[in-house]
């Protein structure tokens, strides 16, 4: 706790606030009904509030914050549900180009993820969408240009992106390259997904031409996938830990007032251990989660990251199963919030990477280290 | 050959296998099934009304057949088959999708009901078209403020003259929009404990006054219905059973039923699937996959083999008050591990709308909560085992 | 997960220092027995105080060192490195007696035991559980009955570590039979030499003698060894059971990340993808735990202290429970031989037995207000959810 934790603590209120007046869950019901399934209006505020800038550097339109500041917004986002493709365009596309892209590149596609004026996305895997499976995308040279073909799966907020970063083969070895979303050879098929806060696609290149000047010319691609992988996975855990502290509220305020038997449910020790259980949960995550975002860069981030995707994957899931049975029939209904949350948990525990996978590379770092 | 549970050892260990005609009936319903219908996930899968509408028609085949009502008596519409087939045939249905839709209720408890109680006027009437597929019925039990705590039902049933007048509101009705006749569970005495004052009625669900509206549920909409009854009149003629005795009827007939769908074979079959998923994957030389795999199945078959036991004990006369609350928690159990085995194995493709596993998480979330949270059927579990009260 | 500032590191490399010229070697060849055990113990206790390391969480005044927790930590951590001998039995008096004592103690009581506890004098132990107030503690009925400058002690205690070699115990009575339950103890400082005490050791199911019952018959207590006002005991004794899930849970997480790593080599040895997931969430969970206890102390420390000792207690012990049956299934049956004889289940270190670490996991999820009771405090207190109706009277 620090002079830090202050400044943490106001950029938590005020995210809260915003949220809480731009995002009720009512709002949220109508957006999730639209055909992007986003709030435009809602990301132009969280350019204005300075959330999308927060950790890119100054140079290109950033604020030069920590991820200390970043987790916090990550955080009141997954408590709120809110439809906003910060993560997406934020963490993935312009973490993928802070890391692997020259000065020029950075200059031209940074600044309007800033701004919020561009969304963009992250295509890093195969068609199952899993950091474990072989990319089914290739770059092949054809007369003298870059030719991208094949498919990306599973690519967070690919419909409303207008530029996104491509993990494809080049050879045998994978490379990075950006693609313009609305470039001839492209289409997106969008999923119909249960999580619906969230939107999904699987990204199809057809002889997608690729100007030399999009390729990320990092010497080692698989480690920037790897380095984006971690990155996207504590913001995942972040939004994870936002989410299951408001499943906490909602599910204690829910059993606190509902009555069977003559007593509210939230009385009957059954019931009450379910909640207690789910402040285990949600305490034991949030450490998690904050940790891996202060290690960031730091000699444990590997390990932090690792541990932060697969414990609060598992944890936010069951901690939802246990809400919606707290609630009953009515966690059934559509007219309650819980389901949402039940299955953005869901979708969080799979994204960019299962926690079977996180702990597979939990176990190789652990090695790596026993070995030094 | 021996059928259902065998005891040696002067009951101490139990052995289960089927006879040479049980199995021969297993084949036979199979084949008739495959001809008939599609396979089970595409029959699930099917629009709401279609589904209805095959529905309505394969249920007259199989009632043709003898099939729909087998265990009923044969004055009643059964052909008395032996108890064990009704297994068979249990497990086949839902292996099959649960192809008689809202029609199981019907023959599993709504006609045992009026079989027990009702008048023979009631039974004339109702049984026939029961046994011959011909009629969907619904069930008018939870209310918003009577879920697990089903005795605190307020909906109201008032003697006038020869009627009854009723007004109050169900929810979590399943069919309630095709149903013909609903089984309702109403007030007729407000004074009494709250269980001795609940009667019941067979209500035709066209009498003026019965509104059905949806229930927007988390997946398939249309699914679930709450009905309001607003004076609705039916004669004194549709209670079945005396007045205020509705309580002690239901809960005979729930100590004989409490097995329900076989939910464990439907699993065991999704299971089979995302197994069939890994290997086509190459994923069974991971010895964490099979880990989780045999974990779920375990869960399934530890269910069968309890389902199994209370209906052997059924089948001699026992009141199998422990064993059905054991089997209802293992079910529980067995829905839940397949549903995790779907979400670990499979990825994000488990998480793209109305997939197979997406269904079976369903199926998983509302085991826990319908017919009886989990937590109180472990409640009854424990105030059998340690005789307590309350 | 701390970084070090230069100001600790700095502090670090001292102890380690210490540690380096001072801490015996080989000593566990030598702890063969309850008794050799509390030997070493006490000698390091007093080598620890002599070199100014003594009672580390202590205020100067009374001869501690007054650390901060970052620095307690990091003692802890280099004690761990060192292999230096925790001295677990002497955890009673330095913890629970002291801050008992500090919080509530008249100075005449502090000065009477506090500076024996440092030399390795004094022993302690708890009497708190009888056989009728477990979970209910609050049940309690050790009758303490006033005549003049005493009180009179008749009745029994149960599961009080230690006290067949302890000197002193830390006990609670009832004074007042008529009020409503849990006002009317008094919590008082026992010498358990006096005449009319008899203890009894429990078996446990380790086969060791680490509990013990302890009758009173008539035993003299005199009135100026209360602590706190007569009928206050109850309020008293929650401060001392709180410190049992502060710094004082340190050793318990060294001992699963001791665990822990044991688990990771167990694993590798096996070889398989399973045997591999299990060990890495067993990492993950004990890193966390390990930071989830860093960031409490921390928040404490600010004076923030919350109600999250229910939360760690549930999360410590049951983690400790499935990482053992865990490990058991990893090793096979040469985890089912017995194991050495039980002595120092405190200890932060990992034995190298998983049968008695699996098998005394269960004294955490039990012990110290069982898991249940902490899970009730959870929900009514931190959660604000509605208590459980309180039985009716019976009527006859």
């Amino acid at each position: 706790m620090g002079p830090n934790d202050e400044l943490a603590e106001e950029l938590r209120a005020s995210a809260r606030k915003a949220l809480d007046d731009r995002m009720p869950t009512t709002v949220l019901r109508q957006v999730i009904d639209t055909e992007d399934g986003i709030d435009r209006s809602l990301y132009a505020l969280a350019a204005d509030l300075g959330w999308l800038g927060l950790t890119l550097p100054e140079s290109v339109g950033g604020s030069g914050g920590s991820w200390h500041e970043l987790a916090v917004v990550l955080e009141e986002i997954g408590r709120a549900l809110a439809p906003l493709p910060m993560i997406a365009s934020v963490v993935v596309a312009a973490g993928a180009v802070m890391l692997a892209g020259d000065d020029e590149q950075q200059q031209r596609l940074i600044p309007g993820i800033a701004d919020g004026s561009a969304i963009a996305t992250g295509a890093l895997f195969g068609a199952s969408g899993r950091p474990d499976e072989p990319l089914a995308a290739r770059v092949e040279r054809r007369d003298g240009s870059l030719v991208l073909s094949g498919v990306s799966g599973f690519v967070p907020d690919a419909h409303v992106s207008s530029w996104m970063v491509v993990a494809a083969t080049d050879g045998a070895v994978p490379t990075l390259v950006v693609v313009d979303s609305s470039a001839p050879g492209v289409r997106i098929e969008r999923l119909d997904t249960t999580d619906v806060t969230r939107r999904l696609a699987h990204v199809h290149f057809d002889d997608v031409v690729i100007p030399s000047a999009n390729v990320l010319a990092s010497a080692d691609a698989q480690h920037v996938i790897d380095e984006l992988v971690r990155r996207a996975g504590v913001a995942i855990a972040l939004d994870s830990v936002g989410g299951l502290e408001r499943v906490v509220e909602i599910t204690v305020a829910y059993v606190g007032e509902r009555e069977q038997f003559g007593r509210k449910v939230g009385s009957f020790q059954a019931v009450k251990h379910h909640c207690a259980n789910l402040l285990v949960f949600s305490e034991t995550a949030r450490v998690a989660g904050r940790a891996a975002a202060d290690a960031i860069d730091g000699a444990r981030w590997v390990e932090w990251a690792a541990i932060a995707k697969s414990y609060s994957g598992d944890t936010y899931t069951e901690a939802t199963r246990i809400a919606v049975q707290c609630f009953g029939g009515v966690g059934f209904t559509w007219e309650y919030d819980i389901h949402f949350y039940m299955k953005r948990a869901r979708l969080s525990q799979q994204l960019f990477g299962s926690p079977t996978y996180h702990r597979q590379l939990l176990t190789r770092e652990l090695r790596s280290r026993t070995a030094d | 050959m021996c059928s259902g549970w065998k005891h040696v050892d002067k009951g101490e260990r139990v052995h289960f296998d089927y006879s040479d005609e049980e199995l021969s009936f297993r084949k036979e319903l199979k084949g008739f099934l495959d001809g008939e219908l599609p396979v089970y996930f595409e029959f699930f899968d099917l629009p709401q009304q279609e589904r209805f509408d095959r529905s309505m028609e394969f249920v007259k085949k199989l009632a043709a057949r003898g099939w729909l009502t087998p265990a009923w008596p044969v004055e009643y519409g059964g052909s008395a088959h032996a108890p064990w087939q009704q297994m068979i045939l249990s497990e086949e249905m839902i292996a099959h999708g649960e192809p008689r839709t809202g029609q199981y209720m019907n023959v599993n408890w709504i006609g045992p009901a009026i079989i027990l109680a009702g008048t023979p006027e009631q039974k004339e009437y109702h049984l026939t078209r029961i046994s011959n597929g011909n009629v969907v019925w619904c069930q008018g039990f939870s209310e918003p403020d009577a879920g697990s705590d089903l005795a605190a039902l307020r909906t109201s049933a008032v003697r006038d003259g020869d009627e009854y007048v009723i007004n109050g509101e169900k929810i979590w009705t399943s069919n309630a929009g095709v149903a013909e006749f609903c089984f309702l569970l109403a007030r007729t005495n407000s004074e009494a404990r709250k269980q001795e004052g609940i009667s019941i009625f067979l209500v035709p669900t066209a009498t003026p006054g019965v509104e059905v509206g949806d229930i927007d549920a988390v997946v398939h909409p249309g699914a679930f219905h709450h009905v309001v009854f607003t004076d609705v009149r039916v004669p004194a003629s549709c209670r079945l059973g005396p007045e205020n005795e509705g309580f002690t009827i239901v809960r005979k007939l729930l100590a004989n039923e409490r097995v329900g769908v076989a939910r464990y074979h439907r699993a065991a079959g999704y299971l089979d699937r995302v197994a069939k998923w890994c290997d086509e994957r190459g994923l069974l030389d991971d010895s964490s996959v099979i880990e989780t795999l045999a974990h779920a199945r375990v869960a399934c078959d530890a269910a069968r083999v309890l389902v199994y036991q209370v209906w052997d004990e059924r089948t001699r006369g026992l009141h199998p008050d422990e064993s059905a609350w054991v089997y209802r928690t293992a079910a529980v159990n067995a829905e839940r591990a397949v549903s995790e085995a779907a979400f670990k194995l499979m990825g994000a493709e488990a998480l793209v709308r109305h997939s197979h596993a997406d269904n079976q998480f369903e199926w998983a979330t509302t085991a826990g909560i319908a017919g009886g949270s989990y937590e109180m059927q472990l409640n009854s579990l424990a105030r059998v085992l340690l005789g307590t009260k309350g | 997960m701390f970084e070090d500032d230069p100001e600790l590191q700095a502090f670090r490399l001292r102890y380690r220092e210490f540690l380096d010229a001072n801490a015996p070697r080989g000593w566990r060849v030598n702890a063969t027995s309850p008794d050799t055990t509390l030997e070493i113990q006490r000698s390091w206790l007093r080598t620890l105080v002599a070199g100014g390391w003594g009672a580390a969480h202590w205020p100067t005044e009374y001869g501690g060192m007054g650390a901060t927790l970052a620095q307690q930590i990091v003692m802890q951590q280099e004690n761990a490195r060192a292999g230096a001998p925790a001295v677990t039995m002497f955890g009673m008096a330095l913890v629970h007696v002291a801050a008992t004592l500090l919080e509530f103690g008249t100075p005449e009581q502090r000065h009477e035991h506090m500076p024996s506890i440092l030399r390795g004098d004094e022993i302690w132990c708890q009497g708190f559980s009888e056989p009728g107030a477990g979970s209910d503690l609050a049940a309690l009925s050790t009758r303490a009955v006033r005549d003049g400058d005493n009180y009179i002690i008749n009745g029994q205690k149960i599961w009080s570590s230690g006290a067949n070699r302890a000197d002193w115990c830390l006990l609670l009575v009832r004074t007042d039979p008529i009020a409503v339950k849990h006002k009317g103890i008094t919590f008082v400082l026992l010498d358990l030499h006096s005449p009319g005490i008899e203890i009894r050791p429990i078996k446990s199911l380790l086969g060791s003698q680490e509990f013990c019952e302890v009758f009173f018959t008539d035993v003299v207590v005199p009135v100026s060894n209360r602590i706190g006002e007569e009928n206050e005991g109850w309020h008293i004794c929650q401060t001392t059971l709180a410190t049992e899930r502060g710094p004082y849970l340190l050793p318990v997480v060294n001992k699963l990340r001791g665990e822990c790593a044991e688990m990771g080599r167990l694993a590798e040895a096996i070889g398989t993808d399973h045997a591999a997931q299990v060990a890495a969430s067993f990492h993950a969970e004990v890193t966390i735990l390990s930071e989830l206890l860093d960031r409490t102390l921390i928040k404490a420390a600010f004076g923030k202290s919350g109600n999250e000792s229910s939360i760690l207690k549930v999360y410590y012990s049951e983690l400790s429970q499935r990482l053992t049956t865990a490990a058991l299934e990893m090793v096979g049956l040469d985890a089912q031989l017995s194991w050495p004889e039980a002595f120092d289940l405190n200890s932060d270190t990992f034995d190298g037995s998983w049968g008695m670490s699996h098998y005394w996991s269960w004294s955490w999820t039990i012990a110290g207000g069982s898991n249940e009771i902490q899970r009730n405090i959870i929900g009514e207190r931190v959660l604000g959810l509605p208590r459980e109706p309180r039985p009716e009277a019976k009527v006859r």
